[in-house]
């Protein structure tokens, strides 16, 4: 029997597998390819104070082994969320980790400390790092800026925080270092990359929004290099994700650092791949004769 | 023209249109106008399809915000909808 269960500041993940954030809503019964239920964890599409509708189309433009997309963070608001949203996230079993933004420390703050309040949260993760905002990166690109705010939200609350990155910065430990003295208890890497398309035959930016970010199979090795640099500097605990498509590149984070990972894009490929990616890391695990997933989190870093 | 004789010489209650931007952009005058009512599918770049992604937004009329087409579409009343 492999014990696939992770910790991750005090929080019990019983698989170390959960969706990105964005990726995932909560389908009627019925509408369900996957069972929330066997997931590590639930992560809900980062929700603001108010309401937004966010960004005009095209929204999304495929290219080589990725994707492309300038949706924003359209939602219903911190209210609506919780009288509609909450509860049945919460329920569908796994631990969840709320993602929440702010246009302001305060903001940040404020939403963090209601989500609290809720008792229906186990982890918060900060979005500090979505490119189709327009000041949605700045958090994540200064240290200072980040500090200021992670720190505020972790004075603010009681609960585990986790900070969401970019990788769209010079210094990724430079951050991943400012992320971890302001109290955060994990990191999340990485948000997607900054990007363009062009219509050659409009001659102008596919996206409405102009750019976009891009996740997918494209960006794996370079959100793999993240990690795995954050890892060597940086002591708590890394949720990877960046293009993962398939058990062995869960397998990757993991050996590269990551205590848990997260898959986005793939998602919709594939409904099924995050079942796939947790028995994949099972039967890696059985064959290659370790008893337990945490027996190989950052195992790549032996010399 | 073609259509609006059709639309003169028969009883057409709905106009169903998908496709053409440009034809669906006329439905939407001749629903607007009251010859028919007109009823468009939209296409939308769904990188999910089930409503996990907002990929596929369109633009409501008259600047509420956007459906998704593929859970709220694929078709609507043309005079909800911006045809882009």
């Amino acid at each position: 029997m492999i014990d696939l269960s992770v910790e991750i500041a005090g929080v019990t993940l019983r698989n170390p597998v959960m969706p990105a954030s964005g990726c995932f809503e909560i389908l009627p019964e019925q509408e369900r390819v996957l069972d929330p239920a066997i997931l590590g964890a639930i992560v809900n599409k980062t929700i603001f104070l108010k309401a937004r509708a966010d960004n005009p189309p095209p929204r999304i433009r495929e290219t080589p082994g990725g994707m492309l997309n300038s949706i924003g963070i359209p939602g219903e608001g911190i209210e609506a969320f919780i009288e509609y949203k909450l509860g049945a996230l919460s329920a569908l079993g796994p631990p969840l980790i709320a993602s929440l933004a702010g246009n302001s420390v305060e903001e940040f703050c404020r939403i963090a400390r209601i989500i609290e309040d809720t008792g229906k949260a186990q982890f918060l993760e900060l979005n500090l790092s979505c490119p189709n905002l327009n000041d949605g990166l700045h958090w994540a690109t200064s240290k200072e800026t980040l500090f200021e705010v992670v720190s505020a939200v972790t004075e603010a609350v009681s609960l585990p925080v986790a900070a969401k990155l970019s990788p769209s910065v010079t210094d990724i430990v430079e951050m991943a270092t400012a992320a971890c003295k302001a109290g955060a208890a994990a990191l999340s890497l990485v948000n997607t990359f900054k990007a363009l398309a062009i219509d050659i035959e409009k001659r102008r930016p596919f996206l409405g929004n102009i750019t976009g970010g891009l996740s997918g199979p494209a960006i794996k090795p370079l959100a793999l290099y993240y990690v795995y640099e954050v890892y060597r500097s940086v002591d708590i605990p890394i949720i990877g994700m960046g293009g993962i498509a398939g058990w062995r590149d869960a397998v990757e984070f993991i050996l590269a650092g990551a205590t848990a990972v997260a898959v986005g894009m793939y998602n919709f490929v594939n409904p099924l791949v995050m079942a796939e990616v947790i028995g994949g890391i099972d039967r890696y695990l059985a064959e290659n004769s370790f008893s337990s997933v945490k027996e190989i989190i950052g195992l790549a870093h032996r010399i | 023209m073609l259509l609006e004789r059709f639309l003169s010489e028969n009883k057409v209650e709905r106009l169903y249109t998908c496709g053409s931007k440009r034809f669906a952009r006329h439905v939407k005058k001749l629903d607007a106008g009251g010859v028919t009512e007109g009823i468009v599918f939209l296409e939308g770049p769904m990188a999910c399809g089930m409503g996990h992604c907002h990929g596929c937004a369109a633009e409501k009329q008259g600047g509420n915000g956007y459906f998704l087409v593929c859970k709220e579409g694929l078709h609507f009343p043309v005079s909800e909808v911006v045809i882009p």
